[in-house]
């Protein structure tokens, strides 16, 4: 028995809202029904894609929430079979005790395996580690058909290859197999310094690269003009037990706190403005603790998990994050450049973060060789004419836009960035989904609908 | 904390949240629930043993026809030497006005939410009375601190169990047998899907509220806590501004 109800939903960014059929299966075994009734769907896990991916007005999505089971763990391998709604916070609850960490994290725990695949999301640990897909043995995808096939990189190579990154556009990931990385402690050793210029930033995450597995860079988005692209570079190693001070030795594997503080109703207007963004930097930068410490899991990936439903404070409106990589060569000039745009045209960049990625993978996947920038920013229609402007500037160097953050990029665009999508993914999603009954708003924006329909259909 | 749990309904949106959560604590747990939930029960239980390292019994049993309580609480519960928990997580919400329609409806409600909640209960604190140990937990809801137009036959249910647990309580002050009533606010369960309010808990959050309050050992909790100051003011609201009042 299959339950649907209208509602009304929304990604990360909250800057739309779509009304839609939303289906709550329980079970694995219940999904082909689930598929079998309407025509067009997609699953959604827990929300966290900030723009159009996981919504789908007027058709329908499959909530995964509830289908979110551990199925086998071993602790002797490293290896857990889930299914596919399970959040990495439960996951972490699960592995961590045994001393097991997810090998790729994003930076928020509440996002689902089956999300974390479809996005092939990355983390801190990009250039050395790889995309989270990379970490999965193997995935049981429910195909159009309504039947469940199991794919990894030896076996239906094709699938999965199409299924990591593919933006749940395959099918309904449902189960998937994890190698998880083997950790002595829930510490990380971590070293914070603190950069005056952008010049400055890019040459410290460079160097930091080299020596340590995790790095990334958060940068003041509202700094004066004369100090643009200051900001803070952290770095952290997992670290034993046996490295750790007495007082957290005793307890290596302390588990993770809970979030301080819920925001639970929708603010009427934003709170994000460029004064208090201004006065959070200017206290947060004044504020870096330079030099080594020891952070908890929790603490260095997840800095943003103490406040539950932080998307709020940016009002009705909601954000806009525009994530996109772009080549060595000419990543400090644009990314400066978007910074002093952003700058004059008044728009207020709350959060930016800078990282350098290490190797490319995966069809459909965002990472490449070179520096992906995520600038937040509260909606307006000011700040979308500067992005089609920068859109050009990325492809036309080779760069591309994340999907999983994007609500707006181009469709043409999109086929110049991905150039594997025309190559290779449209071909298994034909030979797998001929009618396109997978569907988002995601995939009708940048018309794959009618590459796979055929043009006119 | 007590470490062995028997929960009833333990395929409900709060009622498996809690079981996870009492598993992540390493507890061993024994699930009930319905013929319909059967298969749900299997795979949850499954989870709860990854979870907890401790094998999970689990048993469909139909609340309505149980007539040996005490049989069906002998066989869920670890060896007669070792103390135990109950929770009570099984109920239904259905429409008002579809109660009003259809009495029987509401009658089946009733045994459902009070009724077998106190049969329950009742049994569970007779096996707990030899070692004079336990710990008795039932879920509520502010829904039963004043009846209201929009739903009060499952106010009514909740109100009696109120009740019933505050005697309860009265009777054990002395022992050793500790009884939580937990009154969580509206949860986004399946219980409530299709139901769009602001507000609305997660239901792992509420689970980790509860799961501390039994830890604590509370008699009686609100959660989220601003239920408590919420019920308090519509508690004591005069009827004139009651009535005028539409939810």
């Amino acid at each position: 028995m299959t339950s649907w109800h209208q509602e009304t939903i929304a990604g990360w960014g909250r800057s739309r809202v779509s009304v839609t059929h939303a289906g709550d299966p329980r079970r694995v075994e219940e999904l082909p029904d689930y598929v079998a009734e309407r025509k067009h769907l997609v699953a959604r896990g827990l929300g966290r894609s900030y723009g159009d991916a996981s919504l789908n007005t007027g058709q329908a999505v499959v909530r995964m929430e509830s289908v979110d089971r551990a199925v086998e763990f071993d602790r002797e391998q490293g290896r857990i079979v889930c299914e596919a709604g399970m959040s990495l916070d439960d996951l972490i609850t699960i592995t961590l005790p045994s001393g097991w960490f997810p090998a790729v994290t994003p930076g928020t725990r509440y996002v689902s395996v089956g999300g974390c695949i479809a996005s092939d999301v990355h983390g801190k640990n990009h250039h050395v580690a790889g995309t989270f897909s990379q970490h999965v043995n193997w995935v049981e995808l429910l195909t159009a058909d309504g039947s469940i096939v199991r794919c990894s990189a030896e076996d239906n190579a094709d699938l999965f290859h199409a299924t990591a990154g593919g933006m749940g556009l395959t099918g309904i990931i449902v189960r998937a197999c994890l190698q998880l990385q083997k950790v002595d402690s829930s510490y990380l050793m971590v070293r914070r310094e603190r950069t005056l210029t952008l010049q400055d930033t890019m040459r410290a995450l460079v160097e930091g690269d080299r020596e340590w597995d995790a790095t990334v860079a958060w940068l003041d988005g509202v700094a004066p003009e004369t100090r643009m692209g200051r900001g803070e570079v952290i770095l952290g190693r997992h670290i034993g037990r046996d490295e750790l001070p007495e007082r957290l030795a005793y307890n290596p594997f302390r588990s993770l706190d809970e979030p301080l503080v819920d925001l639970p109703v929708d603010m009427p207007f934003s709170m994000v403005h460029r004064s208090v963004v201004r006065a959070f930097n200017q206290f947060r930068f004044s504020r870096i603790q330079e030099g080594d410490s020891f952070e908890n899991v929790r603490q260095f990936y997840y800095p943003l998990d103490v406040a539950q439903g932080w998307n709020r404070l940016y009002g009705p409106h909601g954000f806009h994050q525009y994530q996109f990589v772009i080549g060595d060569d000419d990543a400090e000039s644009l990314i400066g450049d978007l910074l002093y745009r952003f700058h004059r045209s008044g728009l207020v960049a709350s959060l930016v973060v800078l990282k350098r990625f290490g190797a490319e993978s995966g069809w459909l996947s965002f990472p490449k060789p070179g520096w992906t920038l995520a600038v937040d920013t509260p909606s307006n229609m000011r700040l979308f004419e500067l992005l089609e402007e920068f859109d050009e500037r990325i492809v036309a160097d080779g760069g591309r836009i994340y999907l999983a953050k994007d609500s707006r990029l181009a469709p043409d665009r999109f086929r110049r960035m991905y150039p594997e999508y025309a190559n290779k993914w449209l071909d298994v999603k034909r030979k797998y989904d001929p009618e396109c009954r997978f569907s988002s708003d995601l995939s009708r924006r940048l018309r794959i609908d009618d590459d796979v329909l055929g043009d006119g259909a | 904390m007590i470490q062995n749990w028997i929960i009833a309904g333990a395929t409900g949106g709060l009622g498996s949240a809690i079981a996870r959560e009492l598993a992540d604590h390493g507890c061993s747990l024994s699930v009930l629930a319905t013929e319909k939930s059967r298969e749900v029960l299997e795979q949850n239980a499954r989870d709860l043993g990854i979870r907890s390292g401790e094998e999970v019994k689990t048993k469909v049993f139909d609340a309505l026809k149980t007539d040996d309580w005490s049989a069906l609480i002998d066989e869920m519960r670890p060896n007669p030497k070792e103390p135990f928990g109950v929770i009570w997580a099984a109920g239904v919400l259905s429409p008002q006005k579809d109660l009003q329609n259809d009495l029987t409806r509401a009658q089946h409600d009733h045994q459902l939410n009070y009724v077998a909640a106190m049969q329950f209960l009742e049994a569970a604190v007779a096996q707990m009375k030899p070692l004079d140990e336990g710990h008795v937990v039932a879920l509520g809801s502010p829904a039963g601190d004043r009846g209201r137009r929009s739903n009060y036959f499952y106010g009514a249910s909740k109100a009696a169990l109120h009740t019933y647990i505050e005697g309860l309580q009265h009777r054990l002050a002395t022992s050793a047998i500790r009884v939580t009533l937990v009154k969580p606010g509206p949860t986004r369960t399946r219980m409530t899907a299709g139901i769009q309010k602001p507000l609305m808990s997660d239901p792992k959050q509420q689970a980790k509220r509860i799961v501390q309050a039994i830890r604590d050992g509370k008699p009686l909790i609100y959660t989220p806590p601003i239920w408590w100051p919420v019920m308090c003011i519509v508690r004591h609201l005069p009827r004139f501004i009651f009535y005028r009042l539409d939810f």
